[in-house]
């Protein structure tokens, strides 16, 4: 089943853009986590942790200016895909270092997930993400509902 | 040239597919041959035929994780990264396999 825009819409939907100040990584993803629909409240600090244990595996930025903060959680049962931006671009994104990013996506995936729809999602949206020239015309955009078509796009 | 490679990383939803997509593309670019399977969270995907590793130049694997059926690739030359590098450097990657089999 191929994704339609649609599915991506119900995914990301108005409220998951989150706008993101030059901060540092785990202060950003509390920010992107709490304003991203679909994830009860007292599950926030549990999900951060363990984005930021995946974080020390491997850094997950994948372009240059752009982090793909992902994990595979039981806190969430399907799907949730939102985006953060910073227009400073200068978010902190290293335990130790100064690697910085402007977008954020954020990605998690329910541990018992076996969906086809998702599963291709997921590698509709990697495709995109490899996407060099995309991504290089995504992170010179100012503005966060033009960085969502190029996530949603077909 | 022919390549062929496996991508899997920690978590399996991510970089597994990203990598893919680089190498299957800078490959292309290069003119290679390249087949890449992915184990990933949906499981094995494009599983490498018998016929595409014993023709191969060279098996990139771009794993962060233990990868099931190593024993294929044995007697073939192996270039074993992080999926990061597959990632961020797929062109360096790919310089690196062409320097590796002395074609540079």
């Amino acid at each position: 089943m191929e994704p339609t825009k649609e599915s991506y819409l119900k995914i990301i939907s108005e409220a998951d853009i989150v706008y993101l100040n030059n901060q540092e990584m785990a202060s950003a993803l509390m920010e992107l986590v709490k304003n991203t629909s679909g994830i009860h409240a007292s599950d926030n600090r549990m999900l951060v942790k363990q984005l930021l244990e995946r974080e020390k595996q491997g850094s997950t930025i994948i372009a240059p200016k752009v982090a793909l903060a992902h994990t595979k959680t039981e806190v969430v049962d399907n799907l949730i895909l939102s985006f953060g931006f910073s227009k400073g671009g200068k978010l902190k994104w290293a335990f130790e270092g100064k690697e910085e990013v402007k977008i954020v996506i954020l990605l998690l995936f329910p541990i018992k997930g076996d969906r086809c729809s998702d599963f291709e999602i997921i590698k509709d949206l990697m495709i995109k993400l490899a996407n060099q020239e995309q991504m290089d015309q995504m992170i010179k955009l100012t503005n966060a509902q033009d960085i969502k078509k190029i996530l949603i796009g077909k | 040239m022919k390549l062929v490679g496996v991508c899997a990383c920690t978590v399996g939803i991510a970089h597994t597919y990203i990598a893919k997509e680089k190498l299957d593309n800078g490959a292309k670019k290069r003119g290679y041959e390249i087949q890449v399977e992915t184990q990933g969270t949906i499981g094995t995907e494009d599983e490498l035929r018998s016929e595409d590793i014993k023709n191969a130049d060279a098996v990139i694997l771009a794993v962060d994780v233990k990868i099931a059926g190593m024993e294929r690739f044995d007697g073939k030359r192996i270039i074993k990264v992080p999926t990061s590098v597959a990632v961020k450097s797929p062109n360096k990657l790919l310089d690196k396999v062409e320097e590796v089999l002395g074609r540079s």
